[in-house]
């Protein structure tokens, strides 16, 4: 299908973007026009070669496969190609005036003027906060969006990145340097990426329908665009402007910046934790953003300002009593009616109704829905009719009512309800749950959970979502499994499902379930897949049975859908048979250290759109080497670092779950080192001056790296939770007080080369690098320890592109 | 040698080793997509029925997308190639889904209620449909897919094998791999097997009347009574699929209908009224129609499952529109799945889940009043 109109509306808004952007002295009338020029060359290349292309593949009946992903692109540049021809065509409109009349040459330049009324650090603060809050807000919802993996995350920090360098790069070309505009643009960038945000979501997605990774990239790349590359313009144009006012280096503005971002850090996870939701914390940035810029750059006297502050305060109440966020999450779910929306630190709970039928949703994922009898009593009852008797059962996750409704049919004396998320207790109704049997609701990390409580069950029934993120992946590792077979009673039976359950298991379900299924068979003796409406894998030490009919007849207990009448004992020892004859046992178990479920499910992700696999890559490595082509040789030592250190700080992450059993509260933990190391590097003076000195710092980072890498097993093994944070810390401190040091040297002293603003770009497209090279194929697909050590090797790769011999 | 020109800088390698990742990225499609004619997958090859030369190439004329492919070219449905200016289909013999179902499951109702197909499906279908359950092989080829090797005598035999009273060509499109349905069909036919065929429809009249020869019993996707939401939906037309309809009814098969309904797409009840209003107006009052519930499925999945209410609301419309036989599906507990009589309400077959409870129809009569019940029964 194209998407004609979508992509009209889409050239036609990025068109007057940078029309707008060149009216207002962002960038160069030409510019404007080589950006264009340039699309318009592209597009017509791309028409006429495929067009060409395909008519020689019907001539000379020369066959590539590329027909279909041809067409579809042959139109969709056609669209743009027809949009930009338009725009190329009115603006050369004066040329075909002007055969008959000739008009006086257009004025060459744009001298604005230097605007300094407001102290430029104040305001870099501002833009470090403001900046900072939008990436946090709009990567929430982005995230819920896609899905939550962590290829869109990196997508989104990686375009990020980019763009910021791209607005980074604009600002040395730019002639504006009137503060005051400056500001009012950067203002204006959230709002305009917010709007694109929901419109693009709407033009581009039916009604409940997920984006492929192709249109997560796509929608990611546009949507960003206004932001990122006003607030990469801003923050260089405001570097400059403190060197110019009170000679502060770059690095002391980068400080700034970053602790206007690390307050920003603190502050949304604060307000996010179920005080404020997304989009109302998104509008009040950016009306704060708003009452700075109008009481530094425009308000002057006592009356006024006062004036001005009652206004924003009186629209910052308005934004909370109008319950924003039920407006947005409503543009964002078409389909359903949505009746309650809330933000909480681990993500979003919306309720909604259809037709008298309320269903939730856990970041724009259905979670939980009305008449949800057959698929409770399969998440129970395969599990359960196994044994005679239970006597305490675990329950990770899912709607505690309709669950205890099944389990009740059993003499159950205990039911433990561990779910992470707090924020869902509201949700959930349990009031009657007493009627059913006696509930104890823990709210905390499962994988926490199992490690440190004690006491055993008869079952545990895991009802997590499927290993699609590194987090989710923890659950179905072989580490995980092991503590759950320490909780269970010697007969006891683990229930998990790690997908659905399709017709025919194309290879990268094969390997998503290998994986899991393998690392069951390490811990329990006897494992048995089994083919529901889901995928589910029941475990013990003792015999299992999939005779679910008759077991069912002979335990006395009465279901709707888990009987016989439904379920057919032969058909269903059948299909569990061919299930495991599919299962590969050269698949690698999933361990924490080495995620691979995660990366086979996002493989079965990409599997739903064949025809968008190529273009996605191709796109991601053109995100990547365009920066790289334009990185300058001294700059590209501050490229690799970033991109070392942005991958590093994913690791962290996923190293702080491994010792603390979970990384939600965490994860600001280390950002926030990692904002205060680079801050203290950019900020600290040369530590070892001269050539050689700098080449020793950088390849003392490469040795940190690597011993990291090799000590990885301490970290990974070591006891209790406090002394392996702590290390963890101090490790995630010293990389990134380097690489903030690395980048104050770049940009003073006899190292500048580029300029402030080129470093700068240079270290945020390589953080893009890192954190999607790392999160999305490293991690997953060599392991942490071997990822740790590849960062090494980055930095390797820094020195030798971006250092010159002797 | 110019030493400028033998040397080149870290920065030229770098660039030239992005050249060839991205060239390595490339290079591994290009290569899959030029090895199609193996033996392997020739044996798997038949010359396609309904092919027809045409200025611009050949045209199949199996399904109203009629592809017209050049050389080397694959049809939207994955299935059929151009090789030596004929069109073959790919998918003979191949099936890569084989299973045993209760005949309920497809969902028919009145065609020898409680006994088992032998169901079979190749990849490949010719509609695009947000909500497949069946991606996994509909939206691929049978050159990408695990495949049994399955010839149509193969397949009958191990019906045979397997008590199964029919065989059921389902999960994908049947129509994509007509040439297999039909060979299989007429040896099932042969041998006292009956066939069926699970589809979406979608088909020229020409070609389906040619099957409707050899298969026996029909379940076909009604997806909606609109023809934007059939375009969006799944990428197809809604008058195809009502002349196939009627192509059914007139050749005598066995017929019952789906209607699945997604939330927002195809639930719509003034939508719902006017399908059951065009079914009853047609000759489709004595065709059973199945009402079934949407669970959450391929790329639709922020909808949340069909309200019950939405199906029991389109069950009376049905009714009120004078169809006979209507149902519900997928919703165990709740389902409308018994038979009753339309003229003196006795409850005929008893149903639960797939299990047939209690069957009082004799002679294709009601066992109370005699008014005589359309259907298949022994």
């Amino acid at each position: 299908m194209y998407h004609v109109t979508g992509t009209i509306i889409v050239t036609i808004l990025l068109y007057l973007i940078s029309y707008s952007f060149f009216r207002t002295g962002i960038f160069s009338q030409s510019f404007h026009r080589k950006i264009w020029n340039t699309v318009l060359a592209v597009t017509f290349l791309y028409t006429a070669l495929a067009g060409i292309f395909m008519a020689l593949q019907q001539h000379i009946q020369l066959e590539t496969g590329l027909t279909g992903f041809l067409k579809k692109w042959h139109v969709e540049a056609g669209v743009v190609l027809g949009i930009t021809g338009i725009f190329h065509f009115l603006r050369h409109l004066p040329y075909f005036g002007g055969l008959f009349r000739r008009g006086p040459d257009e004025p060459a330049g744009n001298g604005h003027t230097v605007s300094d009324r407001a102290d430029p650090g104040v305001n870099l603060f501002m833009i470090g906060f403001t900046s900072t809050s939008v990436q946090i807000l709009l990567m929430r919802e982005i995230m819920n969006t896609a899905g939550g993996y962590e290829l869109a995350g990196g997508t989104f920090l990686g375009s990020w990145l980019i763009l910021s360098s791209a607005g980074a790069a604009l600002a040395g070309r730019s002639g504006l340097n009137d503060l005051r505009r400056i500001n009012m643009l950067f203002a204006a960038g959230p709002i305009a990426s917010s709007a694109l945000f929901l419109l693009l979501a709407r033009l581009f997605l039916s009604a409940g329908e997920i984006p492929s990774i192709l249109e997560t990239l796509i929608l990611t790349l546009i949507l960003l665009t206004p932001v990122c590359l006003l607030s990469g313009f801003a923050f260089v144009k405001l570097m400059n402007a403190a060197r110019d006012s009170d000679g502060s280096v770059p690095g002391r503005s980068f400080s700034v910046e970053t602790t206007g971002g690390i307050a920003a850090g603190v502050i949304i996870t604060i307000l996010t934790s179920g005080i404020l939701n997304t989009w109302e914390l998104l509008l009040m940035t950016v009306i704060l953003y708003i009452a700075y810029f109008f009481l530094t750059y425009v308000i002057k006297g006592k009356a006024p300002s006062l004036a001005v502050k009652t206004f924003f305060l009186l629209l910052i109440s308005l934004v909370i009593i109008a319950d924003t966020d039920k407006l947005f999450r409503q543009i964002l779910l078409p389909a359903v009616k949505i009746t309650e929306t809330k933000d909480t630190p681990y993500g979003n709970i919306t309720r909604a109704d259809y037709s008298g039928e309320e269903s939730i949703y856990y970041n724009q994922r259905l979670l939980t829905y009305t008449n949800d009898a057959m698929e409770c009593e399969e998440n129970v009852h395969y599990a359960m009719l196994q044994r005679e008797k239970h006597d305490r059962v675990l329950l990770l996750s899912g709607s505690p009512l309709s669950h205890l409704r099944e389990i009740s049919k059993y003499n159950v004396s205990e039911v433990v309800y561990v779910e992470s998320d707090p924020g869902l207790a509201g949700f959930y109704s349990t009031n009657d749950s007493a009627a059913y049997v006696r509930l104890r609701s823990v709210y905390r990390d499962a994988y926490s959970y199992i490690t440190r409580s004690e006491g055993s069950y008869d079952a545990i029934i895991m009802l997590l979502p499927p290993p699609s993120t590194l987090s989710l992946n923890r659950y179905y590792t072989y580490e995980f499994f092991r503590k759950a077979r320490s909780r269970l009673s010697s007969e006891g039976v683990f229930i998990c499902s790690p997908g659905p359950n399709d017709n025919y298991f194309n290879d990268e379900s094969v390997n998503l379930y290998s994986s899991v299924f393998n690392s069951l068979s390490a811990v329990f003796r006897y494992v048995e897949p089994v083919a529901g409406n889901k995928l589910y894998l029941i475990a013990s030490d003792e015999p299992l049975s999939v005779a679910f009919g008759s077991l069912a007849e002979r335990r006395g207990i009465v279901n709707h859908y888990v009987n016989q009448a439904f379920l057919s004992d032969d058909l269903i020892r059948n299909k569990s048979d061919e299930i495991r004859s599919l299962f590969r046992k050269e698949v690698r178990k999933n361990t924490t250290a080495f995620p691979v479920a995660c990366l086979h499910f996002q493989e079965y992700s990409f599997s739903r759109d064949l025809n968008e696999k190529l273009p996605a890559i191709l796109l991601i490595i053109a995100a990547f080497v365009i920066p790289v082509i334009a990185v300058k040789r001294s700059n590209m030592l501050m490229y690799f670092s970033a991109s070392a250190l942005a991958g590093f700080e994913i690791i962290a992450l996923l190293m702080i779950q491994m010792a603390a059993g979970n990384m939600y509260q965490l994860t600001g933990l280390i950002i926030a080192v990692v904002m205060t190391g680079l801050a203290a590097g950019a900020g600290t003076g040369t530590l070892f001056p001269g050539r050689t000195g700098f080449r020793m710092k950088v390849l003392f980072l490469a040795f940190v790296y690597l011993a990291i890498g090799l000590s990885f097993s301490l970290i990974h093994t070591g006891r209790g939770t406090f002394i392996p944070v702590l290390v963890i810390m101090l490790t995630t401190a010293v990389p990134s007080f380097i690489t903030g040091n690395i980048f104050r040297e770049l940009t003073t002293g006899t190292l500048q080369k580029e300029g402030a603003g080129a470093t700068y770009s240079a270290d945020l497209a390589g953080s893009a690098l890192g954190f999607i090279i790392l999160s999305g194929v490293a991690v997953p697909a060599f392991g942490i320890r071997n990822s740790i050590i590849l960062l090494s090797l980055l930095i390797f790769a820094g020195i030798i592109f971006g250092t010159k011999g002797k | 040698m110019n030493r400028s020109s033998a040397n080149i800088t870290k920065r030229d390698f770098l660039k030239k080793c992005l050249a060839v990742s991205a060239g390595a990225v490339c290079l591994p499609r290009i290569a899959f997509t030029g090895t199609l004619s193996t033996w392997e997958q020739q044996k798997y090859r038949k010359l396609a029925m309904y092919q027809e030369e045409t200025p611009r190439g050949i045209m199949c004329r199996i399904c109203p997308n009629e592809c017209v492919l050049k050389e080397g070219e694959l049809s939207q449905c994955n299935n059929r190639i151009v090789h030596d200016s004929k069109l073959y289909t790919m998918a003979y013999g191949n099936p890569c889904s084989v299973n045993i179902d209760p005949v309920e499951k497809k969902p028919l109702y009145h065609f020898f209620p409680g006994s088992r197909a032998f169901s079979i499906a190749t990849a490949g279908c010719n509609l695009v449909c947000l909500n497949c359950q069946n991606w996994t092989i509909s939206q691929t080829g049978p050159d990408k897919t695990r495949n049994f090797d399955l010839m149509p005598d193969k397949v009958v035999n191990e019906a045979l094998k397997n008590n199964s009273r029919s065989i059921a060509y389902t999960y994908s499109e049947p129509m994509t791999f007509f040439e297999y349905v039909f060979d299989t069909a007429l040896i099932a036919r042969e041998k006292g097997v009956k066939n069926i065929v699970k589809s979406n429809g979608y088909i020229n009249p020409e070609p389906l009347k040619k099957l409707c020869t050899v298969i026996d019993a029909a379940n076909i996707d009604l997806k909606c009574f609109n023809d934007t939401t059939y375009l969006k939906l799944s990428g197809g037309k809604l008058q195809p699929v009502l002349d196939s309809l009627k192509v059914y009814r007139d050749a005598g098969i066995w017929l019952e209908i789906t209607n699945l309904m997604v939330p927002g797409w195809t639930d719509n009840a003034e939508e719902t009224a006017r399908m059951c209003k065009w079914l009853s107006g047609n000759g489709f009052r004595d065709v059973p129609l199945h009402f079934s519930r949407f669970h959450p499925t391929h790329k639709l999945q922020q909808l949340p499952p069909t309200p019950l209410s939405v199906l029991n609301n389109a069950v009376k419309t049905a009714l009120s529109e004078g169809i006979k036989y209507v149902y519900t599906g997928n919703v165990p507990g709740s389902e409308v799945s018994d038979t009753k009589c339309p003229s003196c309400g006795t409850v005929l077959v008893s149903r639960i889940g797939f299990s047939v409870t209690y069957n009082s129809i004799r002679d294709r009569k009601c066992s109370k009043c005699g008014n005589s019940i359309p259907g298949v029964w022994s």
